[in-house]
């Protein structure tokens, strides 16, 4: 044990742990989930405090002047803190929330959480925050369906699980806070972030515009030829026929666009971090120059093709590479108190 | 012929001959029942099948046995990558005795179109194709020339990943009402194929017992078949799960939803009900829906659960 | 968050200006002008702060009004507590507070204050008015503390003042069960509200035209409530005794002893201390009133009553000369019970030697009065008879009753008895006292109100301050303190029918106070209307004044046996609890959009449950009628019924005949209920 090991920080540490597993056992991570008496938790804030503390004086005041009215002001007070616990209650009870579609993004970008809210009945000043996301308010009252996207640092490649959401609410009066918390089981890919660095020449097939194959295609108009036995009848230029009289059959190029295909072993010599930026960066730059492409992984590739379909294969496999499918969350977890444990003991 | 002015007997009459179809089209593709009867259905729900299999599973089988038992005219194209619009339109051909131009009409112009391997074609003679089944007519030299109807296209297409082929965009994609896979045949099944006869000598011998008025009788009574309220409810539950969940990256489209529909009551009308019940939205949903859901690109490469899989085994029939 | 936290929300804010307004509306009345003008000051630098005009005011003003404002309070009231000086200095935080607020916890505060103003504001007045607009000034109170609460971007301020109404809807019932459950406890400490402000009512001294300025006034001086057993004295009965005056300077009379002073004053017996048994053979029947008195506030500790009055109520004594009296001045309304027994002999046994000669000082002045009592004196055979002589001298003698008389000077008595001849009570009684006292008969000046007007809805007299009387008490040898009311000779119809019927011909009944509903007793509807209002009134003040622990324990031991604490506690906790409970249905009752649940949907769910007995349940995504089947399947003795519910709940779910639902679900009902798991 470390010299200055404060036994503060090892309860904190312990309470830490505690509450997140009964948080972890109450309320499991889930799809989608409607708020209710078993998820909502409520206290009085210090603004309900002062305003006990304020009532009191009120009270105390009736009742030593004898004054009914003053006295009646006071158990007004008492009776909307009390409404305003079931309010504040029902400000958060029957909300649905479950995840909606997220954004990915990347690395040193923002991730964007979707998170759906609906309710049957009108909800108000409803914040919703988490550690690393930036908090948001938002009110249910005439669109009682909505999505609200949660940002979210991405700070590292992977699927980004969205952390602990807390769903707080003071609405009616402020007096009294209720809250809840989601685990929601919502991912967002987060890609590695792309680094510009030219490609290695030796690696790269093919010319921009693709090689001509062979005059066996059918893209491109390609010039005449005469007619041969055997030529498609839809292949000859009638028109051409009917000006001279003679049979011409239209030739056709195809041009078999050679895929190019980006290897992981251009880069050979870094890290794997490296190397995922690096063919980040040139997997976007041939989808915007609308290039054929494929990309090769060790033990994984994307077949050549294009299009935001095939860029977002690529994206994800860049992004995936070397994780198992599943992060173990419960492991992530572990790994993150325990880190807070040795950051404890080090400060100690 | 309005479904109104029919008989009682004749809907049944229609609801027997239907079902004779299916018996006769299952006498040549040997325990594909269920295929089969997603193929009518989406006949019967007015849009395009999409088959998508190895070669030599009996795609063209199928698709024959229907044109037959339906009595439909019927072409079949080959699609190869050196096939040019042209050969799948028609084109104008010069007539050398008449000194003019004669509108040679492509194997488009037929009521039933088995587009063989549509995934080999470049992808100019695909959207050729495409094009018709979507606008039902074609535009040759500049002139517009109306398909028959009615005009059904089923069309073949090999797994992506064989060598040569050119992947259907997702936007003509979703001209497909369906996409079904055939599959290899059961054990006795495929004992009964082989010990059989030869299956293409039963293709010639198939009636047609299901004639165009029939068909399209059965078209409109699918049409009207009703939709409860706790039906579209499952059915909006479904489509809203599909636009969230993030394992899609895009949702069904309106048009993807409209399918459903579509498709879910044209079984139920082979299940001879007059209404729509969810286990028929359920037996459509992985044809109509699959093609449609582009799913998270899984990096080893294998197909992970089917999106449609997850889609019935989320959403709550009821809530 | 995507929104300042702390800033106010411009919503909110509106609706603190308004309920700023509203609070100090009652208070600017009462307030100097100077306190009105400042606050009214900061209420339009807040709005243009709120247009975006001004600026907010900087720290050097904000210290400048902080103690420039608590310097002028002093300096006025030369206090800084006490509730005049309080609520001023109160009222003026609220409103710096007001503008100087920025971020939403100095606007919490300043709802806080409003609160706090409104309930101050109860001090001084209690009336159902006031209540019914403070109640109003509350709404848009909880309203900016709902605004505050609300979205920065949220501006629809009545949107916001609805749902504050609704908040407000739900905590009343609430508060009432508060109010008549919470257990009443005595003031915790005692509190001297020393008050100096003016209020119309009887002086301690009388000098020519005191009572006739009261006259003038309609103000309500207190209420009386007899008792069920009770009958109502007769209009020539009800002398409301408050003051006793004995010592006459020439001028003007006042209090010679100071019989009030605490030790003086019987708190605890009742006045029996003083009290000789009667004579037998008294010259009235006794008679008895029980009764309540609620008097509005008078700054002064005299309370009224018909003689010879006692009363139980805590804080009340009586004084040697048989009046009673509170331990404090009367701030606020106050509500007392008196016994009166009329025609009680008092000291009849005697005179003490102080008291005797106390009653008999004068001046040496008027020596015509001194002269025309020597000489009715000389012919009288009794003190009985020459009392007699005098009040039929008043009767006969050219005297007439008039809130007009002229001004006096000099002797007064002898100018009034032969000169003007003009005048009112307290010059009767006056004249009548020197002429007692002059033969050496005690007598004593007594200052209160005669007669009152019958509520018929209430069944409670309404004695104003046009009421206000003097009149005489004699001590006569035998017996005791007897009541005469010289006026009563001069003008019978003052005391029979009131003032106005007396003052009929002159028209001077309320002649300030044209608009007064008083005046015109006339109209049968505005009476009608009057009495209406103040019957109004006078349940506010029962109810809210009157509800007392006393009343509270007389209101619950109706309902229950023994009322204790624990009773109360009991009551509070389960009364509060069912509230709650009916409020919590109630919000989601009616917010809840969802319908009642589809009966169908019940019945698969009840079905569910009992199919999870047998180790069945519906995997997500499974149809009713699938999971109904795949049951019928694992359970063959039952399979046929299951397969028959199946359809039944495909059928009642899915099938087109919405209309014969009815039928259909009463089938798949018979057939649930017919199912044996």
């Amino acid at each position: 044990m470390p010299a200055g090991f404060s036994p503060l920080a090892g309860l904190r540490r312990r309470w830490r742990h505690w509450s997140d597993a009964w948080l972890r056992k109450r309320l499991p991570r889930t799809r989608a989930t409607t708020l209710n008496q078993r998820r909502i938790f409520i206290l009085p804030t210090l603004h309900g405090l002062y305003f006990l503390v304020m009532t009191l004086a009120l009270f105390i005041g009736g009742i030593n002047y004898g004054n009914g009215l003053i006295l009646l002001v006071a158990l007004f007070l008492v009776s909307l803190f009390m409404s305003s616990i079931l309010l504040t209650y029902a400000n958060l009870a029957g909300l649905r929330l479950s995840r909606g579609s997220n954004q990915p993004g990347f690395v040193g970008q923002q991730v964007a959480f979707g998170l759906l809210l609906e309710s049957e009945r009108e909800h108000e000043s409803i914040a919703i925050g988490a550690p690393g996301v930036a908090g948001v308010k938002l009110d249910l009252i005439e669109q009682r369906r909505q999505q609200q996207p949660l940002l979210l640092d991405a700070k590292q490649r992977g699927r980004l699980q969205l952390p602990r959401l807390k769903i707080e609410s003071r609405y009616p009066l402020g007096l009294l806070r209720a809250w809840s918390w989601l685990e929601l089981d919502s991912r967002a890919l987060v890609y590695p972030k792309p680094i510009a660095e030219p490609y290695p020449q030796r690696l790269e097939s093919g010319s921009g515009r693709g090689q001509r194959l062979s005059h066996e295609g059918s893209d491109d108009f390609d010039g005449l030829r005469p007619y041969q036995g055997g030529d498609n009848p839809r292949q000859i230029a009638w028109k051409n026929y009917a000006r001279d009289g003679r049979l011409h059959s239209k030739r056709f190029a195809g041009y078999q666009q050679q895929a190019r295909w980006l290897e992981w072993e251009a880069y050979s010599g870094m890290g794997v971090e490296a190397r995922l930026s690096r063919l980040c960066h040139w997997v976007i730059q041939y989808h915007q120059q609308g290039l054929r492409f494929g990309l090769r992984l060790p033990g994984a590739e994307v077949a050549p093709g294009q299009g935001d379909l095939h860029l977002q294969r690529c994206l994800s496999l860049l992004a995936l590479y070397g994780l198992s499918p599943e992060p173990a969350t419960a492991l992530a977890e572990d790994s993150v108190a325990d880190l807070s444990a040795v950051a404890a003991e080090g400060r100690g | 012929m309005s479904l109104e002015k029919l008989e009682p007997q004749s809907v049944a009459d229609d609801q027997q001959l239907l079902h004779q179809a299916l018996a006769e089209i299952e006498t040549v593709v040997l325990g594909k029942s269920r295929q089969i009867r997603l193929a009518m259905a989406c006949l019967i729900g007015q849009g395009h099948l999409l088959i998508e299999d190895l070669p030599g599973m009996g795609k063209t089988t199928l698709a024959q046995a229907l044109a037959r038992v339906l009595g439909f005219e019927f072409n079949r194209i080959q699609f190869t990558s050196d096939l040019l619009p042209a050969d799948v339109v028609g084109a104008s051909i010069f007539n050398a005795k008449e000194h003019q131009f004669e509108f040679q009409p492509g194997p488009v112009f037929t009521q039933l179109l088995l587009a063989d391997e549509i995934n080999r074609a470049t992808p100019k003679a695909q959207s050729a194709l495409l094009e018709a089944m979507e606008e039902r007519q074609v535009t040759v030299d500049g002139q517009s020339r109306e398909l028959p109807e009615p005009f059904f296209v089923i069309a073949t297409q090999n797994p992506q990943h064989q060598l040569g082929t050119f992947a259907l965009p997702e936007s003509q994609l979703d001209r497909f009402l369906m996409r079904i896979e055939l599959g290899y045949p059961d054990r006795t099944a495929e004992r009964a194929l082989l010990s059989g006869r030869n299956p293409r000598r039963r293709l010639e011998q198939l009636r047609c017992c299901l004639p165009l008025p029939r068909l399209q009788r059965l078209q409109q009574q699918a049409e009207s078949l009703h939709l409860s309220d706790p039906l579209l409810d499952y059915i909006q539950r479904l489509v809203e799960f599909s636009r969230c969940s993030d394992d899609c990256d895009y949702g069904l489209s309106p048009r993807g939803a409209l399918a459903l529909v579509q498709a879910a009551k044209a079984w139920a009308l082979i299940e001879q009900r007059d209404y729509v019940v969810p286990e028929d939205v359920q037996a459509v949903l992985p044809s109509v829906a699959e093609h449609r859901l582009r799913g998270d690109y899984d990096c080893t490469g294998h197909k992970g659960v089917s999106l449609t899989r997850l889609l019935l085994d989320s959403v709550e029939v009821l809530e | 968050m995507n929104e300042p936290d702390y800033q106010i929300p411009r919503n909110g804010l509106a609706w603190l200006l308004a309920a700023m307004f509203g609070a100090l509306l009652p208070h600017m009345l009462r307030l100097p002008v100077w306190v009105t003008l400042i606050c009214l000051l900061c209420g339009v630098w807040k709005l243009m702060v709120y247009r975006g005009r001004w600026h907010g005011p900087n720290r050097p003003i904000r210290a400048l009004l902080v103690f420039g404002g608590g310097a002028a309070v002093f300096a006025h009231y030369g206090t800084l507590a006490g509730p005049d000086a309080g609520s001023a200095l109160l009222i003026l935080g609220f409103c710096f507070k007001l503008i100087e607020s920025r971020t939403r916890r100095d606007a919490f505060i300043v709802v806080i204050l409003g609160y706090f103003v409104v309930a101050v504001s109860f001090f001084f007045d209690q009336s159902i008015l006031l209540t019914l607009y403070l109640a109003l000034v509350c709404v848009m109170v909880t309203a900016a503390l709902l605004g505050l609460n609300q979205s920065v971007l949220h501006t629809r301020p009545r949107r916001t003042l609805r749902i504050s109404l609704r908040i407000m809807g739900y905590s009343l019932p609430m508060m009432l069960v508060l109010f008549v459950l919470v257990p009443r406890i005595g003031p915790i400490w005692s509190l001297d509200l020393g008050q100096n402000r003016a209020k119309t009512g009887l002086s301690e001294t009388i000098s020519a035209g005191d009572i006739a300025q009261l006259s003038q006034s309609s103000e309500l001086a207190f209420r009386v409530e007899f008792d069920p057993g009770s009958k109502v004295p007769p209009a020539s009965e009800r002398y409301w005794r408050a003051l006793v005056l004995d010592n006459y300077d020439g001028h003007r009379w006042t209090r010679g002893l100071d019989l009030d002073q605490r030790e003086q004053v019987d708190w605890q017996n009742n006045g029996n201390r003083w009290l000789t048994p009667p004579l037998s053979g008294s010259p009235t029947p006794l008679s008895r009133y029980d009764y309540q008195v609620m008097m509005e506030p008078t700054d002064q500790p005299w309370l009224f009553g018909l003689a010879w009055a006692r009363s139980d109520t805590r804080g009340v004594g009586a004084t040697r000369d048989f009046r009673l009296l509170l331990d404090k001045p009367v701030a606020r309304p106050f509500r007392y019970r008196v016994s009166s027994t009329i025609g009680y002999t008092l000291d009849a046994a005697g005179l003490p030697a102080w008291l005797h000669r106390a009653n008999l000082q004068l001046p040496d002045t008027d020596p015509l009065t001194r002269d025309l009592a020597q000489r009715l004196r000389r012919d009288s055979s009794s003190a009985a008879d020459y009392v007699h002589r005098v009040l039929r001298y008043f009767n006969q003698q050219d005297f007439s009753y008039t809130l007009r008389p002229p001004l006096l000077s000099g002797d007064r008595v002898d100018q009034f008895l032969f000169e003007s001849r003009r005048g009112f009570c307290s010059h009767y009684a006056g004249a009548f006292v020197f002429l007692m006292r002059a033969v050496g008969l005690p007598a004593r000046i007594v200052a209160g109100y005669q007669g009152g007007e019958l509520n018929p809805l209430g069944g409670y007299l309404l004695v104003h301050q046009f009421d206000a009387h003097a009149w005489v008490e004699v001590w006569l040898p035998q017996q005791g303190w007897v009541r005469f009311d010289p006026t009563a000779w001069v003008s019978p119809e003052r005391v029979e029918q009131g003032l106005e019927q007396a003052m009929a011909q002159e028209g001077s009944f309320l002649e300030d106070s044209p608009l007064s509903p008083l005046r015109y007793r006339g109209s049968a509807w505005i009476t009608q209307l009057r009495l209406s209002w103040d019957y109004l009134n006078y349940g506010w003040y029962r109810v809210m004044l009157g509800y007392d622990a006393k009343a509270q324990r007389e209101l619950l031991s109706r309902l229950f046996d023994r009322v204790d604490l624990k009773l109360l506690a009991t009551l509070l906790l389960s009364t509060i609890a069912a509230l709650l409970l009916g409020l919590s249905w109630w919000i989601f009752r009616q917010s809840g959009l969802r319908s009642r649940p589809d009966p169908l949907l019940k019945l698969y769910r009840k079905l569910c449950r009992r199919l999870a007995r047998k180790g069945l349940q519906p995997e997500v995504g499974e149809a009713p009628a699938s999971f109904v089947r795949r049951a019928a399947e694992s359970l063959p003795d039952q399979a046929v019924a299951l397969q028959r519910i199946a359809r039944q709940f495909e059928l009642c779910l899915y099938a087109p005949s919405a209309n014969e639902r009815d039928p259909q679900l009463q089938r798949l009902r018979v057939q649930l209920r017919r199912l044996a798991l």
